[in-house]
């Protein structure tokens, strides 16, 4: 019995105790959940992620750009797959901040108010503390995700927004819970449970803060945007592994290659056991790291243990005061006096301490170096247009990292300024310094100025970092300018402007997660401004994607905005810092409102703020007006609407002439982006019915303008920018008449609406960086007929007219540049610049301080161009480059590459036509090139500072491959114009980079060619639109995703044609279809070219098969091992076997090999054994290899021949 | 002078702190006694410049404080209750942050001064050790460096004496002592001993309200004759405490020692007259207060 009463009692004691344990964990997790409740940092987290459910019901978010304006399948925003992508993307970009603070501060609060002595002395566990802590903070984050989540079902399944009622599928909850569980939660636990652990090993807030920084600069830099397209599986998978957030699996295994709006709205996602083990990875390491804190806790703050210090001399271990002696003190205090110290020295006075306090930081050094590397250090150019990777020259460097820069200076700026201000308060010196006589002003300003310069450190240190890349890549000189203008001139007052407003902030607020919380919210703001592009120079506090770097000039088009804007929130700046100094809480201020002490009238008080206010509001008006003015402002855009309002319908198909001369004499003003213009044109109607009107558009806005025609004045009716003339008598079939006209005009006026690359359409730039202008620019000449882009924005854009079967047959106009003419262009530029156009130069002379040059065509041409540059001009065999003079890195490469054109695509194409070809370089306000009879133009920004061909063999285009590119455009595209309908401009683009491959393979060398053919494989790959994509043939550049079709399927299909046809056989078809359609009028698309390269086919039915599919349909091959391929050795043999299946829909020839080696590094010796197979779609094919030699690999189309998607899952690396 | 006028502090929640101070406080030490929570702290703030009372006017020198707070910043000497300093300076370096904050100038140089202002309050041995290595008596001698740096003509102590111990208690005593004579010095305590020994005026705030305002041997005088102390058993002691005016009782050998004050009455059996304290003048006064 007393046994029997004895174990009861430990049983009792033990379910009492383990009672208690509970008891007490849900006493320490009620108290901080409870407490977190009332948190101003929690609502404003929660009003966050409320508005991010709003942004996501209406489809601001969409994983693709599929144009769901137009009558496009649209995609659903409740659909698993969108709403797994942005929950992937959600907790690194923007919420990662938050949990961290909201895990990692109550544990260093607990310490700063210490109560862990008083805690430690109860029955209270560490282990009940310590997940007590963590499991309310985590239930407090869970809350807001919770709600968020809730109040998402809420806005896309019970109340939609009947504005996109159309982007809401049907309701599954599973789509909105699983993405929650896989992607959220994981992260929540690994951010929060890590903070947590730095919380409680290091009880500095600050690092807490830095992890989840350091986590958005490695995904921002890294993990979302580093895909490299030769990675092998392993790698991939590894990758996809360290990625908390779980993006580069969704993206790698399901969007990267477009599966189709349909496929995604109605999909679910299917979660490989792979994966979802690596999201429960996280789980546990967020977990374990609070067991891990727990246990330290427990060691080191339970009961502090002896730690054995070296006591330092004279020091015992007790406080050494001599036993007192009475004695008469004839002066008790010492000779000293107070005084009145200046303000200056008071700041002085505080920054010193403050940066002595920064520097006994180490991990603010780290974080500075952490910034510097991973922004500034590594290869910084990436991929930019046309598949290039520049080189790595100081302007460019200075201008991508000016912005990860900003936000990474902001982000320190943020945590320093705060801690220091918080400091006060958590050390209780606040009493002290308070009431000392220093000035709040000073205070304040002695702090921010600290944080000042901890900014410019930051900044020196990453512009060390950079120039250290630079000198190491020995790719360009080092220049100081760049960093100067972009870092100093432009970001330094961002700073000033950012660090105001934490300093106002925690005046206002009298918190720091309050501080931490409304700075979060700004910046989460400015990322939806960014998304959206809502931002302009009135609005665009941090500069985002303001500046393009041209080492012609930068600053030409909007220098004036630039400084408007920066003088704009420097006054921003001290009106914040002089409302941070109004309501800095150095003294409490008492609440009632009976008796209120006043110790300044009202008035006073009310329009003290206001004198401060009206600077910034003053300058903001006067950036708005501004920008509204100018080129890219209401002004403009609503005189662009009511030209298109006035002249869609009745001129769009209205008949028009053809030109047949432009007679044009052009003085050029850069300074002043101004010109004057005097000239005519000769045009002939060709049709068989008379022309009644003739309609030219001009909305340059030109002064004095002046119209004639056959020589006498004529005032044309002006219909806002259509000019039509009524020719009496009516033009008559074949008739000509001449339209003469002369005018004043300025390019680009005002400024921008928020700098940065202009999407102007054809170029207009007439800058002190240079000129570059075309004559389809109707701010710049008169075009012949209606202008369809001009007026058109979202709300009004269009698709194409749907031409209908057979619309080729009879004659087909010229797509673009209609029109065969002779050009007379006679240009008068200042002495420093030398200025193109078409055809040869006739005449040149130079006086008064003017350079006067005369252009004729020697053959004509369907468009004309003027560009103008201080320049000098390196010549190659039957070629000119015209360049920057600090340009040099290309130059011989792209004088290889026009000579190169020159001779192999007229025995190719044939002969070109005529005298002369340059290429001039333009500034890189524009990423883009014109490859415009006898006058390319580049931008500096392609091509010029392209990586070399050395150093870029193994990654795609180089310079060469984009001058080939440009240089076929003289045969594809002006020898040939295409004609007008769907397909007709892959003859152009297509066609150019079919060229490029062919001149690649010549002069380069194939596996240069495959280099650049995977590469543009992968493009489209990632690119394309499934859901919208039409045939090659029927494709118009219209919708999301046909540009990749035009420029990167057309180019792959011409080339797997010439597979076909043979090299020979298909040089001979090209060289004819010119021939044949070169000078019109009836202009040819792809349904003429099939059909003219039919005879050229040595099997009819496998040309047929070859051209439906490629042409007519929209089918791809995917290859997929079926079973792991084996490698036996036999002897001195080796077998290799598999299983390939086609996953795709498209059927071709292809070649399975097993090899050695790689064959594009020099050094290693490459062997192979292959052989050709054909899968249809669906099906799959035993392949057996032998080979003597031991394959590492085995490949699907190892020589790069078959267009394919997902080419890297063909490839099976042996272990 | 400093003169305090209708003094009324509310907080949120309707806590009424202090509900019409009337002070008038010339050069010399002037202490303010009261329980905890009677309002010194918040008396002491507003005098700091650091709290902005609900009403009510503090002048010092011709000038009222509660609107021109940046006014006595310039000649004050501040030592808080509840302080810290930045844990990663040494004393010194702390020292002479504040001196250079507050202005102050010394011929020999500011880190002379300080090593003489740290000899003062006999932190020499502990100049160069981090603030945070500090014992809690250490911080508070800092403190008192802090304060009379630059001889400001008003310091404010509010509860100075708490951690240190006897010796440095007196230490401090005397240095104040000296410290008084030629300013004002205000002196916050909970501890009648402080106010026994070093002010010759003072003032009893109790519950928001000064209740007494005089000096030392005054209080004490006007006991004079009406204190008497006995033993008490336990199981008496209640009907006593209801019964007589018991200032002080004390549990000694297991026996209550009580002392009652008695105007006007027969002291019952077994009590003596004794010396009055100002320990008992503060319970009376105290008591009186509360009661009415």
């Amino acid at each position: 019995m007393l046994q029997q009463t004895d174990e009861r009692q430990r049983i009792d004691v033990a379910r009492t105790s383990r009672s208690s344990a509970l008891s007490r964990f849900q006493t320490v997790f009620s108290c901080d959940f409870r407490y977190n409740a009332k948190r101003p940092f929690y609502w404003i987290w929660f009003l966050l992620m409320l508005w991010n459910a709003w942004l996501m019901s209406m489809g601001i978010w969409l994983i693709r750009s599929i144009d769901t304006a137009v009558g496009t399948e649209k995609s659903f925003v409740n659909s698993e797959f969108q709403i797994a992508f942005v929950f992937a993307l959600m907790p690194g970009l923007m919420l990662g901040l938050f949990m961290a603070i909201g895990a990692g501060t109550p544990l260093i609060r607990d310490a700063q108010q210490k109560v862990n002595d008083i805690f430690n002395t109860t029955s209270l566990q560490p282990r009940e503390y310590v997940w007590g802590k963590f499991l309310g903070a985590m239930a407090s984050s869970m809350v807001v995700i919770v709600l968020f989540l809730l109040t998402l079902v809420l806005l896309n399944e019970v109340v939609p927004n009947p504005v996109s009622a159309d982007i809401h599928g049907p309701f599954h909850l599973r789509n909105y819970v699983l993405p929650a569980f896989v992607f959220i939660l994981p992260m929540m636990f690994f951010v929060s449970g890590v903070c947590f652990a730095i919380s409680e090993f290091t009880r500095k807030a600050f690092l807490v803060y830095l992890f989840p920084v350091a986590l958005l600069l490695f995904i921002m830099g890294f993990l979302r945007a580093w895909f490299p397209v030769d990675a092998s599986p392993g790698f991939t998978r590894f990758m996809q592994f360290v990625d908390p957030t779980g993006f580069r699996w969704l993206k790698q295994t399901w969007l990267i290659v477009d599966r189709g709006v349909a496929f995604y709205n109605t999909q679910n996602i299917v979660y490989d056991s792979g994966f979802l083990l690596s999201r429960l990875c996280y789980v546990f390491f967020g977990l374990a790291n609070v067991e891990i804190s727990r246990r330290h806790y427990e060691k080191k703050h339970v009961r502090i243990p002896d730690q054995h210090l070296k006591h330092e001399s004279g020091f015992a271990g007790r406080d050494e005061s001599r036993p007192y002696k009475l004695k008469i003190l004839v002066n008790p205090l010492p000779d000293m006096l107070r005084t009145e110290t200046g303000t200056f020295s008071q700041i002085l006075n505080v920054m010193r301490l403050e940066l002595k306090e920064m520097a006994s930081q180490p991990w603010l050094f780290a974080f500075i170096a952490m910034i510097a590397i991973v922004l500034v250090a590594p290869d910084r150019t990436g991929e930019g247009p046309l598949h290039l990777i520049n080189i790595y020259a100081s302007g460019p460097v200075a201008t991508s990292a000016m912005f990860p820069l900003s936000i990474m200076i902001c982000f320190l700026i943020l945590f320093t300024n705060t801690e220091s201000l918080y400091r006060e308060t958590q050390t209780g010196f606040g009493s002290i310094i308070y009431s000392t006589p220093i000035r709040t002003f000073a205070l304040l300003a002695g702090k921010g100025f600290a944080n000042l310069f901890v900014a410019v450190f930051a900044m020196l240190v990453s512009f060390l970092a950079a120039a250290f890349m630079i000198l190491a890549s020995k790719e360009a000189p080092l220049e100081f300018r760049p960093f100067i203008q972009i870092w100093v001139y432009l970001m330094f007052p961002t700073f000033i402007f950012w660090t105001a407003l934490v300093l106002a902030a925690f005046s206002l607020t009298k918190s720091r997660m309050s501080t931490y919380g409304v700075a979060l919210a700004f910046f989460f703001f400015t990322g939806w401004g960014i998304v959206n592009s809502k931002l302009n120079w009135v609005t665009n506090w941090a500069l985002v994607n303001t500046v393009t770097w041209s080492d012609f000039g930068s600053f030409d088009i909007d220098w004036s905005a630039f400084l408007l804007n920066r003088i704009l929130y420097v006054a921003m700046g001290i009106s914040l810092f002089v409302l941070a100094v109004n309501r800095f809480p150095r003294r409490s201020k008492d609440r009632n409102q009976r008796g209120r002490v006043e110790s300044h009238p009202r008035l006073f008080v009310a329009l003290k703020p206001a004198f401060f206010i009206g600077l910034p509001v003053l300058l903001a008006f006067s950036l708005w007006l501004k920008l509204e003015q100018g080129f890219q402002g209401s002004a403009t855009r609503n005189a662009e609407k009511d030209y298109w309002r006035k002249n869609v319908a009745t001129f769009i198909n209205v008949p028009l002439p053809y030109l047949t001369r432009i007679d044009l004499d052009m003085r050029l003003q850069p300074a002043t982006r101004s010109f004057q213009m005097q000239g005519s044109y000769e045009m002939i109607n060709r049709l068989e019915k008379p022309l009644y009107r003739v309609p030219l558009t001009g909305v340059g806005r030109w002064r004095n303008l002046k119209w004639s025609v056959n020589g006498k004045p004529y005032k044309p009716e002006n219909r806002s920018g259509m000019f039509v003339f009524v020719p009496e008598p009516p033009l008559q079939s074949h008739q000509t008449m001449t339209i003469g006209f002369s005018y004043d005009g300025v390019m680009l006026p005002g400024i921008s609406r928020n700098g940065g690359y202009l999407d102007l359409g054809e170029l207009r730039r007439d800058l002190p960086a240079g000129t570059a202008l075309t004559g389809r620019n109707p701010w710049f000449v008169p075009v012949l007929g209606f202008v369809g882009t001009i007026g058109v924005d979202d709300q009004n854009r269009y698709e194409p007219p749907d031409p209908g079967p057979h619309f080729y047959e009879g004659i087909t106009d010229a797509g673009i540049d209609r029109s065969l003419l002779q050009t007379r262009i006679q240009l008068d530029v200042p002495e420093e610049y030398f200025a193109t156009s078409m055809g040869v130069l006739k005449s040149e002379r130079v006086s008064n301080g003017r350079r006067i040059l005369l252009w004729e065509s020697d053959y004509p041409v369907r468009v004309f161009n003027v560009v103008a540059g201080k320049w000098v001009s390196k010549k190659g065999q039957s070629s000119v480059v015209y360049y920057n003079p600090r340009h040099s890195y290309n130059i011989d490469t792209m004088l290889l590459g026009l000579d190169s054109a020159r001779k192999y695509y007229s025995q190719w194409f044939g002969p070109y036509v005529w005298k002369d070809l340059r290429m001039n370089e333009f500034p890189a306000y524009a990423t883009y090139a014109r490859g415009n009879p006898t006058n390319i133009f580049f931008s500096e920004g392609i091509g010029f500072l392209t990586k070399s061909l050395d150093q870029r063999a193994q990654f795609g285009l180089s310079a060469f491959g984009v001058t080939a590119h440009e240089s076929a455009h003289q045969w594809w595209g002006h020898m040939l114009a295409p004609g007008e309908g769907p397909g007709g401009i892959v003859l152009a683009e297509g066609m150019a980079n079919f060229a490029t491959f062919c001149l690649t393979e010549q002069v380069e060398g194939d596996l240069f060619r495959q280099s650049i053919a995977k590469q543009i494989e992968a493009y489209y790959g990632e690119n394309r639109a499934v859901s919208s994509e039409r045939p090659l043939a029927q494709t118009t550049w219209f919708r999301p995703g046909d540009e990749t079709v035009i420029y990167d399927k057309g180019g792959w299909v011409f080339w797997m044609m010439r597979n076909l046809l043979g090299r020979d056989q298909m040089y001979a078809g090209l060289t004819a279809f010119i021939k044949k359609w070169h000078l019109g009028p009836d202009h040819p698309v792809l349904e003429d070219f099939v059909k003219d390269m039919k005879p050229y086919a040595a099997e009819a039915q496998a040309y047929d098969e070859f051209v439906k599919q490629w042409f007519f349909e929209v089918k791809m091959p995917e290859y997929r091992y079926v079973e792991k391929p084996l490698k036996i050795q036999n002897g001195n043999l080796w077998e290799v076997k598999t299983v390939i299946r086609n996953v795709g829909n498209a059927s071709m020839p292809v070649d399975v090999a097993a090899t050695s080696g790689n064959r594009y590094e020099k050094n290693e010796k490459y062997r192979e054994a292959r052989t050709e197979v054909t899968i249809l779609p669906g099906e799959q094919r035993s392949v057996l290899l032998r080979c003597n030699f031991e394959p590492s690999r085995i490949v699907v189309d190892p020589d790069i021949q078959v267009f394919q998607l997902q080419r890297n899952a063909a490839t099976f690396r042996f272990p | 002078m400093l003169a305090v006028q209708n003094l009324v502090k509310v907080y949120p929640g309707g806590i009424a702190a202090l509900q019409g101070v009337n002070l008038q406080i010339g050069n010399g030490m002037f202490g303010l006694l009261g329980p905890n929570g009677a309002g010194k702290t918040t008396f002491m703030k507003i005098l700091a410049g650091l709290l902005e009372p609900t009403a009510g006017q503090v002048i010092f020198n011709d000038t009222n404080i509660v609107e021109n707070p940046q006014h006595i910043w310039a000649h004050l000497g501040y030592l808080p209750q509840d302080f810290g300093f930045y844990p990663h300076l040494t004393g010194e370096e702390m020292l002479l942050y504040l001196l250079k904050l507050k202005g102050v100038q010394s011929e020999n140089g500011l880190i002379k001064l300080a090593s003489e202002l740290l000899e003062r309050v006999n932190l020499t041995f502990a100049a160069k050790r981090k603030v945070k290595d500090y014992s809690a008596g250490m911080r508070q001698r800092l403190g008192i460096a802090q304060a009379i740096a630059g001889k400001p003509p008003l310091i404010v102590v509010d509860e100075p004496t708490s951690g240190l111990d006897p010796e440095e208690r007196l230490r401090f005593y005397h240095l104040l002592s000296e410290l008084s004579q030629e300013r004002t010095v205000i002196l916050s305590t909970h501890i009648v001993e402080d106010v026994a020994v070093l002010c010759p005026r003072f003032a009893v705030i109790f519950q928001g309200r000064v209740v007494s305002e005089t000096t030392p041997t005054l209080a004490i005088s006007e006991l004079n004759g009406s204190l008497y102390e006995g033993i008490v058993d336990r199981e008496h002691l209640a009907k006593f405490v209801r019964d007589y005016f018991v200032t002080q009782t004390i549990l000694y050998e297991g026996r209550n020692r009580t002392r009652i004050h008695l105007k006007d009455a027969p002291a019952p059996a077994g009590f003596h007259p004794v010396k009055p304290t100002l320990e008992d003048a503060y319970f009376i006064i105290t008591r009186h207060a509360a009661t009415n």
